[in-house]
């Protein structure tokens, strides 16, 4: 037996308790957001901390994206490691300026003189039936910028663990925490605090038929669709890819070169996304592996629609499935 | 001048003589003006950050560094320039009024010199002053003659040691840009000859050079001397700096992160694959 401890949390609390060890650990550790300080944040992600903390290094920010993420720029210059928070995905774009123009050049623009070792943690993603542009997933337009880390972890073992990594990394990471499943479900984690690695996909169920790479939300709705699937015959491995950029380029292509099939689910829209880089990358690199058109399940390339209309969105256990099935009849 | 050595300089892309003056070499500025990012490697020891070209968008990096400054309690204080057309950027706004909600130590200066490339003052703002505009966030706002060297002097001075005991401040620099924006730029489309005459009369090394003569606190040779040694030693940095301006190839790519991820490492590697075969290192 083990006498380490262990938390049994949810998303939310996996990212609440990483961010508290981190600041108790190191404090050079401080954050700010619209309403994360005093109340912890729309969603109380932050909740406690302030009381803890002390509002030097835990306080609310006035409704000003640019300036949250440009303060935190030069905070992190000078020997800080902030966590910003954008109160969701879809109010982030004021703060574009200042995460491309500077967050993720200040290393190359100063020759390594001056580095932004920076968290940018967002709610993200649909399904809770919100109000317009509170359901957009575009982790592509962070993906896109050289310099930055996107992370999206699916659970709270990866959710603290890859927040502790972040906060860590000596360069500027954007965390998108798929907001659906906050507090979906909950799981037992180490107390401690535990580096989950930037940069390396999970191998959450082998299987030798056909490779499915997902993250975020549509991990669970993939998992559920694998059993489904299983009782049909068809044996689904699952990469839950975890970090967006660097994309975990080795464990995919070891799987696919094993199946030979592959579908990307995300919900993000399809043109130019996630998706499209990573059937590239199988392309390049294991094309000679190729046994059905690499392809992939994504929400339409249409505005999210408001709660009535988000279901025709939304990816599925369902559309999953018969997407694996149209894979496996593919004959050449 | 008025800075500390542990103060902090957000320059903006105009602020060259500062940045000389707080020690960054002039053949390092060439060098990055001559399109090498060495030249914006600010040597240890210096609190200087690179120049950053998108407009108004330093301010907030300022903010930030006098926070992280505040929170240490080591008493330094951030000072940023931006031009005036930058006040007309909303981060502009967002930055000041953070920075005086949270009262951190950073003293924002405009330098305004009337225009933005071609457009008139009148035509990035409508306050009377950009001074002014330091009532909309809570803080004092100070104009100043920028063409009087002695009273630009006194104000931020007095402005860098307000903001290290109080919060942050807004000066205005009241001035005009001699020459054009840039070499593409053509003053003539947008503003007359007459009206540059009438202007270099205000200018501010003419005037410090009137000032200390009638007062014989210097001779004409004394400052042709200063002008002659100040001209040698711009040209020494810019027969040095032509000698640094290769670019390696490493340099492109080293810097995207603190540890190159997989991915890139393999670009570097096709890229090197590639430039070798055409006898570049």
């Amino acid at each position: 037996m083990s006498d380490k401890k262990i938390l049994v949390t949810n998303n939310i609390g996996a990212v609440t308790n990483a961010i508290d060890l981190m600041m108790e650990k190191d404090p050079s550790v401080v954050l700010w957001g619209e309403d994360s300080g005093f109340e912890g944040g729309v969603f109380r992600a932050t909740e406690g901390l302030q009381k803890k903390y002390g509002v030097d290094r835990v306080f609310d920010a006035p409704i000003s994206e640019a300036a949250i993420l440009g303060v935190g720029v030069g905070a992190a210059i000078n020997g800080l490691k902030p966590i910003v928070e954008m109160q969701f995905q879809g109010f982030s774009y004021p703060a574009f300026q200042q995460l491309i123009s500077h967050a993720s050049r200040y290393r190359n623009r100063s020759r390594g003189r001056f580095t932004v070792p920076l968290v940018l943690r967002m709610p993200m993603a649909g399904g809770v039936r919100a109000l317009e542009h509170h359901s957009e997933a575009v982790e592509a337009l962070f993906a896109h910028i050289p310099g930055l880390k996107v992370v999206m972890p699916s659970n709270p073992y990866d959710t603290k663990g890859l927040l502790i990594a972040a906060i860590n990394d000596p360069d500027p990471v954007v965390f998108l925490e798929p907001k659906s499943i906050y507090r979906a479900f909950k799981q037992e984690i180490p107390a401690e605090i535990y580096e989950v690695p930037i940069g390396k996909a999970n191998i959450l169920k082998e299987g030798k038929d056909l490779t499915i790479v997902t993250y975020g939300k549509q991990v669970h709705d993939t998992l559920a669709a694998a059993k489904e699937l299983l009782n049909e015959g068809i044996d689904v491995e699952i990469i839950d890819l975890r970090t967006i950029k660097p994309i975990d380029d080795a464990t995919i292509i070891e799987s696919f070169k094993k199946t030979g099939r592959l579908l990307v689910v995300h919900e993000a829209v399809k043109s130019f996304s996630v998706s499209a880089e990573i059937i590239a990358r199988v392309n390049e690199k294991a094309f000679d592996y190729i046994k059905a058109p690499l392809t992939r399940l994504t929400g339409w390339d249409i505005i999210v629609p408001l709660a009535r209309g988000e279901k025709y969105h939304m990816i599925d256990t369902e559309k999953i499935v018969a997407k694996v099935k149209e894979l496996m009849a593919y004959e050449y | 001048m008025a800075l500390q050595k542990h103060d902090w300089f957000v320059p903006a892309f105009r602020s060259n003589a500062t940045m000389i003056y707080l020690g960054v070499p002039i053949e390092q500025q060439l060098l990055y003006w001559n399109g090498n990012e060495r030249g914006s490697k600010i040597p240890e020891g210096l609190n200087v950050l690179p120049i950053n070209i998108p407009i108004g968008t330093q301010c907030s990096h300022a903010a930030g560094l006098a926070y992280a400054s505040k929170l240490r309690g080591d008493k330094s204080v951030s000072v940023s320039f931006i031009g005036n057309g930058g006040t007309a950027e909303g981060e502009f706004y967002e930055a000041l009024n953070m920075s005086s909600i949270w009262n951190w130590p950073t003293v924002f200066c405009v330098n305004n010199n009337q225009w933005s490339i071609s457009t008139p003052e009148h035509l990035e703002s409508a306050t009377d002053t950009i001074a002014a505009k330091a009532a909309a966030v809570g803080m004092p706002g100070v104009i100043v003659d920028g063409n009087d060297l002695l009273a630009s002097y006194a104000v931020i001075k007095e402005a860098v040691e307000y903001a290290r005991e109080n919060g942050p401040v807004l000066v205005e620099f009241y001035t005009w840009r001699q020459g054009a924006h840039t070499t593409s730029d053509n003053p003539r489309i947008y503003r007359t000859e007459e009206e540059e005459k009438k202007q270099e009369e205000w200018e501010p090394m003419h005037r410090i050079e009137k000032y200390m003569l009638d007062r014989k606190f210097i001779t004409k040779e004394e400052i042709q001397q200063i002008w002659d040694s100040s001209l040698e030693e711009a040209k020494a940095a810019y027969e040095k700096s032509l000698t640094q301006l290769d670019v390696e190839l490493d340099e492109v790519f080293d810097y995207t992160y603190a540890t190159l991820p997989e991915e890139l490492k393999e670009q570097k590697e096709q890229a090197k694959a590639y430039y070798a075969n055409k006898g570049v290192k």
